[in-house]
C-alpha cells in the first residue's frame, strides 16, 4: 500500500505542476525500469524514495539517459516477444515533463541498448535476429544493420565513443563493432552466456559477465587479448549486470539468481566483498560521486543502495514490480 | 551407412574446418531429431560467419553399408542401432546418442568416442524417486522459461512451427557442443574434440541455468531433467547446499564413478 502511495503522490504532483515550467531535478535522480509494471520508477537519491512512476506501452528493461541528462530512453517489448507487438521499441522519455515523446522501433523484443556519449546514436541488440541494430537517437531514424552473434543481449559503448561491444549469449561471443563505419571488426569467443558487457571509464578495459560460467572476463580493449577470468563464487554465481566506479578502481557485478552484489579491486581482480542485496539484481549503476551503488532486484521488487566503502545496504527502496534497470542523473 | 542428402550447406569464404554431422532418419522422433540438428546447424553456420569455418548436416538413413565423412552422426532411440553407432565410432568419428536412454550402453558397453546427450533410463528412476508425484519426466519442453529457454523455444517454434521437445533439444545441444568445441579447438578432429569434451574445465550452457559437462567415467551430460507433477514442471535434482558445485549437484541424477559399469577412466 505504502508503495502504491509513493506512486499516486507522484503523479499528482506531476497533474499539478506547469509541465513546460518544469526544470531537470537539481540533485540527484535515478530512473528503475520494472518488467512487470511495464513502467519507470522515479526515485529522489537524496531521500530514497519513489516520488513518481512513468507508465510505459510494454515491458520496460534496457534504460539509459542522454549525456545532458535531458532524456531517458527505456527498451519497451511484449510480455510474450512477438515481432508485431506495437509494445516493441524504445520510448523516448522527456525528464523533465517525464512524458513520452517519441517510440522508436527497432525490430522485436528489444532489450539492452547503449548510448554513444555525444548521445547521437543508440546501439540495439535484436535479440530473436543476431543482429545489432543503430539508431540515430534523435529521430529514431535507422543507420544500420549488422550481423552479430547468436541472441544478443548486451551493449556497452568505449568511453570515446569509437567501439561498440555487443555480447551474444547463445555463441558466447563479444562482437567489436567501429562506430566511423559502421562494422563488425572482430569476434571474441568468452565464457558461457555473456550477459553484459562495461568499458572501464579510461577505455583501455572491458569486462563482461558470464551467467553460466559464474566468470567476469577482463579483456584488453585495444588488442582484444583477455587479461584474467575472475571466477565468481567458484563458478556458481550468475553475473548479469556489471559497472565500474568512476575511478576505475572498482567493478560492481550484480549476481542474478545469487542475490549479491560482488565487488571487486580492479588492480588486483581480488573480490572485496559480496554483499547479499535482494532476489535476482540484474541491473547496477553507480553514482557519479562513486559513493553509491544501486542493485535493481528483480524478484524483490526493489533497490539496494549499498555503501561503496562499507559494503552496507544504506537504503532500500521500493519501486515497481520486477526492476530491471537503473539510469542515474549526474 | 548411406548418406541421403546434405540438407543444409552454407560455403563460408572465411576458410577453417568444416563440421560435417549426420543425423539419423529412423526410429521414433526422427523429424524432431532432425529440426533439433538442423537449428544447431544453423546456428553453427552463423558462428562460422564470425569466427570462420563451414558446417553442414547430412541425413542419414542406415547404419549399414560405407560410412561417409563425418565429425560425428547423431543416433536414434533404438540400443541395436546405438550399439552399432558406439561399435564403430572412432577416431575419425563421434557418436552422439540423442535418444537411446539404455543404462547399458553407457554402463559395460560404453565407448570412448560416444556421448550421451539423452538423459539415461538410470537419471529418470532417479528423477522420480526425488521428486514425489512425479509423472513424465523429459530432458526439454516447450514452456520452460529460465535462462534463455524461452529465447531457445522461441526460436524453434519460429523455425519449425512446432515446440522444442526432449528429442530436438538433445540434437540441438549435440550440433551446439560440437560447434562450440570445435570453434574453441580450431578443429573438427574427432578425436581432439574426444578429448576437448571430456576435460574437467569444459562446459556448455544449454539453457538449462547451470553449466552443462560430460562425465569423464562414462560420457553422460550432466544436465537437469523436468519431472511432470500435475500440470507443473519441477527441476531435477532441486535443493543444492551452497557449497556444492554444479558437477556435484547434477551428479545426484544417474550412475557415478563408483557405480559405473563403464571403465573409460581406470
Amino acid at each position: 500500500m505504502k508503495h502504491r502511495l509513493a506512486h499516486a503522490a507522484g503523479a499528482l504532483v506531476m497533474l499539478a505542476m506547469p509541465t513546460s515550467h518544469i526544470a531537470v531535478p537539481p540533485h540527484p535522480m535515478a530512473f528503475v525500469s520494472n518488467e512487470g509494471t511495464h513502467d519507470v520508477s522515479v526515485v529522489d537519491v537524496a531521500t530514497n524514495r519513489t516520488i513518481a512512476t512513468i507508465p510505459l506501452a510494454g515491458r520496460a528493461r534496457g534504460i539509459h539517459l542522454s549525456p545532458d541528462d535531458r532524456t531517458l530512453y527505456v527498451a519497451t517489448s511484449d510480455d510474450n516477444p512477438r515481432p508485431a507487438s506495437k509494445a516493441n521499441g524504445i520510448a523516448v522519455i522527456d525528464v523533465a515533463t517525464r512524458r513520452v515523446t517519441a517510440t522508436y522501433h527497432v525490430g522485436s523484443d528489444p532489450e539492452q541498448f547503449a548510448l554513444t556519449p555525444d548521445g547521437r546514436f543508440i546501439y540495439t541488440s535484436n535479440e530473436d535476429g543476431g543482429t545489432a541494430t543503430a539508431i540515430d537517437a534523435r529521430t529514431g531514424r535507422h543507420v544500420a544493420t549488422l550481423v552479430v552473434g547468436i541472441e544478443p543481449e548486451g551493449v556497452a559503448v568505449s568511453p570515446d565513443g569509437n567501439w561498440i561491444l555487443v555480447t551474444a549469449e547463445t555463441s558466447n561471443s563479444l562482437s567489436v563493432i567501429r562506430r566511423k563505419d559502421n562494422k563488425v571488426v572482430d569476434n571474441l569467443l568468452v565464457d558461457l552466456r555473456p550477459r553484459a558487457a562495461a568499458f572501464s571509464p579510461d577505455g583501455s578495459r572491458v569486462y563482461v559477465t558470464a551467467e553460466i560460467s559464474g566468470t567476469l572476463s577482463v579483456i584488453d580493449a585495444k588488442t582484444h587479448a583477455l587479461l584474467k577470468t575472475i571466477v565468481l563464487d567458484r563458478g556458481e554465481a550468475k553475473p548479469v549486470g556489471v559497472a565500474v566506479s568512476p575511478d576505475g578502481s572498482r567493478v560492481y557485478v550484480a549476481g542474478g539468481w545469487s542475490g549479491t552484489l560482488t565487488v571487486i579491486d580492479a588492480a588486483t581482480f581480488r573480490i572485496l566483498a559480496s554483499v547479499p542485496v535482494g532476489k535476482r539484481p540484474w541491473g547496477v549503476a553507480v553514482s557519479a560521486d562513486g559513493r553509491r551503488i544501486y542493485t535493481a532486484n528483480g524478484m524483490s521488487d526493489d533497490v539496494a543502495v549499498v555503501d561503496a566503502e562499507t559494503h552496507k545496504i544504506v537504503a532500500r527502496i521500493t519501486v515497481g514490480r520486477r526492476p530491471w534497470g537503473i539510469a542515474l542523473t549526474k | 551407412m548411406t548418406a541421403l542428402a546434405v540438407v543444409t550447406t552454407r560455403r563460408l569464404a572465411l576458410g577453417g574446418p568444416t563440421l560435417r554431422v549426420g543425423v539419423l532418419s529412423t526410429g521414433l522422433a526422427a523429424r524432431d531429431r532432425h529440426n533439433g540438428a538442423l537449428l544447431g546447424v544453423e546456428e553453427a553456420q552463423h558462428a562460422a560467419e564470425l569466427f570462420g569455418g563451414r558446417a553442414e548436416l547430412v541425413a542419414v538413413d542406415t547404419v549399414r553399408g560405407r560410412i561417409p565423412p563425418l565429425t560425428a552422426v547423431l543416433g536414434d532411440d533404438s540400443l541395436a542401432t546405438s550399439l552399432a553407432l558406439a561399435k564403430v565410432a572412432g577416431a575419425d568419428r563421434l557418436f552422439m546418442n540423442v535418444a537411446c536412454s539404455s543404462d547399458d550402453l553407457r554402463g559395460g558397453q560404453c565407448s570412448a568416442f560416444t556421448f550421451h546427450v539423452a538423459p539415461s533410463d538410470g537419471m529418470t528412476r532417479d528423477a522420480r524417486a526425488q521428486t514425489p508425484g512425479a509423472g513424465d519426466v523429459v530432458a526439454w519442453d516447450g514452456s520452460l522459461v529460465r535462462f534463455g529457454a524461452d529465447t531457445l523455444n522461441d526460436r524453434f517454434r519460429k523455425r519449425f512451427g512446432t515446440s522444442m521437445n526432449s528429442a530436438s533439444w538433445a540434437s540441438w545441444f549435440a550440433v551446439k557442443a560440437l560447434w562450440e568445441s570445435s570453434l574453441r579447438m580450431k578443429t573438427t578432429d574427432a578425436r581432439q574434440l574426444a578429448e576437448y569434451l571430456t576435460r574437467d574445465t569444459t562446459q556448455f550452457d544449454g539453457h538449462k541455468g547451470r553449466p552443462l559437462s560430460f562425465r569423464a567415467w562414462d560420457h553422460q551430460l550432466r544436465q537437469f531433467v523436468y519431472a511432470r507433477v500435475g500440470a507443473k514442471l519441477t527441476d531435477v535434482p532441486q535443493s543444492a547446499s551452497p557449497e556444492t558445485t554444479s558437477r556435484q549437484f547434477l551428479d545426484k541424477l544417474g550412475a557415478d564413478s563408483a557405480a559405473s559399469a563403464c571403465r573409460l577412466v581406470p
